[in-house]
């Protein structure tokens, strides 16, 4: 009935990805902007050395706060290697530090935060999941991933770091330059808060703005409907999703908002997608790669994969049991 | 060259934070202060707490603008004692802290360390030292993708057109997405054709007379018009969508002599005297990237206004109110869908933010 000429098309295209890109962006900026002041002020003004003291005795209890310390010490995926590493060379033992930079990126104030916008209003006609279960299902997977990665790479180090880590440890040193730091007066500290945020808002808001390009793109062209009928399967929706969150190489604070609009993908894919991507993905693998050495990022990665995708399949099996009940009734 | 770069790097940082943070102010009191009624900006794509948390993201960002200039300017003599403090640190660094991070994104060599290298240079890594690239090279790409949302905002895109066009784009799909699982559709199904599907005549017909004869209906018409002093029932398209999964609701509101609702006009065509068209309404969670639009099949014998007819078939930003009867009627895959019995159609200017949630 309609034949649109091709200049039609194209300067659709182009509006398609404008006002994709651009809601993408402004959207996610001010989630961006306070996750960098939090950043800042943590990073200024609370003594790191309370972490070293705080560590339990009980290494699996040890492992389970490291996931949990997002929460007071949030950060995310791009800004948690360089301080994951500074622990470490503090003496913080590796499975914790592992457990802390697996999890903090999701598992923080911040990204609840953005998450529960994301996943707000009415979604019966999407995937049917509320706020707070969107929430609890991402902090949940990713609690037990972090968890467990973080007890086996616990059982990997205790034949010696060496093989694992590029990180020499020394604490003495540090704690020697922590007694300095805290001799500063307010107003150099204020300017430290001031150059640690907009340090991270300009490097997170750059990667921000290429995984907006990128899924502007996907939006415009469809890439996600060419490969709709792999989303119609949960097995294959899942990878697919776990291959995309690699790809697109979004910033934590901004990845829920990209899932919850992607509407054809089932439960299980999204939630596969916003657990593994803040935990991995290509701009991470390069950071990785500073800090551990190929042996351990191999078996975080292999591990990831594996968990995230029996956790996620998991998942989709009881969100299908429960649909099947409600119909029943 | 290597005092050169970092200065560079801290200009460019806190220019671009400046320019965001102004952006974001802007772009809030913009449209709020200065906007032309049925005029969208930027700030019309996200919803309105979203509008307030980048007002306020922008505030914060000139706040610590502001820090960092005055900060700046105090220690700006400073700069020609960096380049040795620099050098011996980041070999001492290297040896003592293994805090090599050259594949580290941030290039950035800027304040941080710079200030306490001027100081008190040990509290470098105090800091994130790994933020510390060990290539001092500035490194201008990473701020062109920067640069394209501030741009973009600048030349004032994505203005009411596009975002217009972004909406015509979804409403259309979720048009044909529909009509193609019509029982009835074929690939060269007319306008009208289009029309008569999907408004079947016996939602409309049976809604007031069982025998359709011209007259009849002209006389029902009237029995709406009676109806106009009634107060109309205030109800929306998203509402209606939850009442069109609850049988009590439907009969509650069908027994509403006149109920009324606001959305964008979009014709479908002119067809025995009556006027086929669409109400539709964009409902956005978060954004417009994940906007869906909601709709309402109208009919009515009334006269449109020519303000309204000349769009055609495409749907558009004209916004209408209208009054009338509905009732729900199953589609071909058995979920009710609301009808509209229109009649009257007003005119009005877009409200400020035209999306439900």
């Amino acid at each position: 009935m309609l034949t649109m000429t091709p200049m039609f098309a194209a300067v659709s295209g182009i509006d398609q990805f404008v006002v994709s890109f651009m809601s993408i962006v402004w959207e996610a900026l001010p989630f961006v902007i306070i996750g960098a002041l939090i950043s800042g002020i943590l990073e200024e003004l609370l003594p790191q050395k309370l972490f070293a003291r705080m560590i339990p005795k009980n290494r699996a209890l040890a492992i389970a706060g490291s996931a949990l310390l997002g929460l007071i010490f949030p950060m995310c995926e791009c800004g948690i290697v360089p301080v994951m590493r500074r622990l470490l060379g503090k003496g913080l033992p590796l499975g914790c530090a592992v457990a802390y930079m697996l999890a903090a990126p999701v598992i923080n104030p911040v990204v609840i935060a953005s998450t529960w916008a994301a996943f707000s209003g009415d979604r019966s006609g999407l995937d049917g999941v509320t706020s707070a279960q969107m929430v609890a299902l991402r902090c949940g997977l990713s609690f037990i991933t972090a968890f467990i990665i973080g007890n086996v790479v616990n059982r990997m180090a205790a034949n010696g770091l060496s093989s694992l880590i590029k990180v020499p440890v020394k604490t003495m040193e540090l704690s020697m330059v922590e007694a300095a730091e805290e001799r500063r007066p307010w107003g150099e500290r204020l300017s430290n808060i001031a150059q640690v945020a907009l340090h991270d808002f300009i490097d997170i808001t750059c990667f921000l703005i290429l995984g907006a390009i990128l899924a502007a793109t996907l939006q415009t062209y469809e890439i996600v409907g060419r490969v709709e009928y792999l989303f119609s399967n949960p097995w294959t929706a899942t990878l697919t999703m776990m291959v995309i969150a690699v790809l697109l190489c979004l910033c934590s604070e901004a990845d829920a908002f990209v899932a919850a609009n992607m509407t054809k993908v089932p439960l299980a894919g999204k939630i596969s997608f916003l657990v593994l991507g803040p935990m991995f993905d290509l701009k991470l693998l390069f950071m990785y790669t500073r800090v551990f050495k190929t042996k351990l990022i191999v078996a975080i990665v292999v591990m990831l994969w594996v968990i995230i995708f029996t956790l996620s399949m998991i998942v989709n099996y009881l969100d299908q049991s429960a649909r099947t009940m409600s119909v029943m009734q | 060259m290597q005092r050169n770069s970092q200065f560079m790097e801290r200009l460019f940082t806190l220019l671009m934070t400046g320019a965001y943070g102004l952006a974001m102010v802007w772009m809030f009191g913009s449209h709020y202060l200065g906007r032309s009624l049925g005029e969208r900006t930027i700030i019309s794509l996200v919803t309105p707490w979203i509008q307030f948390t980048i007002l306020f993201g922008g505030i914060f960002l000139l706040i610590l603008f502001v820090i960092q200039l005055i900060y700046i300017k105090r220690s700006g003599h400073g700069h020609h004692h960096t380049h040795d403090h620099d050098h011996d640190h980041d070999h001492d660094h290297d040896e003592d802290h293994g805090c090599a991070k050259e594949g580290c994104d941030h290039v950035h060599h800027e304040g941080e360390g710079h200030h306490h290298h001027h100081e008190h240079k040990h509290d470098h890594a105090g800091h994130e030292c790994c933020d510390h690239d060990h290539d001092h090279n500035w490194n201008p790409i990473r701020y062109i993708p920067l640069l394209i949302p501030l741009i973009l905002f600048l030349m004032g895109y994505p203005d009411t057109k596009m975002i217009e066009n972004f909406e015509k784009y979804r409403i259309e799909q979720a048009i044909k997405s529909n009509q193609g699982k019509a029982p009835v559709a074929t690939d060269h199904v007319g306008l009208l054709m289009v029309g008569a599907v999907s408004f079947p005549g016996e939602v409309f017909g049976n809604t007031f007379v069982t025998s359709l004869s011209s007259g009849l209906q002209a006389v029902v018409d009237e029995i709406g018009d009676e109806a106009r002093d009634v107060p109309p029932v205030l109800t929306d398209l998203a509402q209606l969508e939850k009442i069109a999964q609850n049988p009590g609701m439907m009969q509650l509101f069908e027994s509403y002599p006149k109920i009324q609702l606001e959305g964008m006009f979009s014709l479908e065509g002119t067809e025995g005297g009556y006027t086929y068209f669409r109400v539709v309404r964009m409902r956005v969670a978060c954004c417009l990237t994940d906007s869906r639009p909601a709709m309402v099949t109208c009919r009515t014998k009334k006269p449109i206004s020519p303000v309204l007819m000349e769009g055609g078939a495409s749907a558009g930003s004209k916004w209408v109110k209208v009054q009338g009867r509905v009732k729900f009627a199953p589609d071909d895959k058995g979920k009710y869908q609301p009808y509209f019995k229109v009649v009257s159609v007003e005119i009005l200017p877009m409200p400020p933010y035209p999306y439900l949630s």
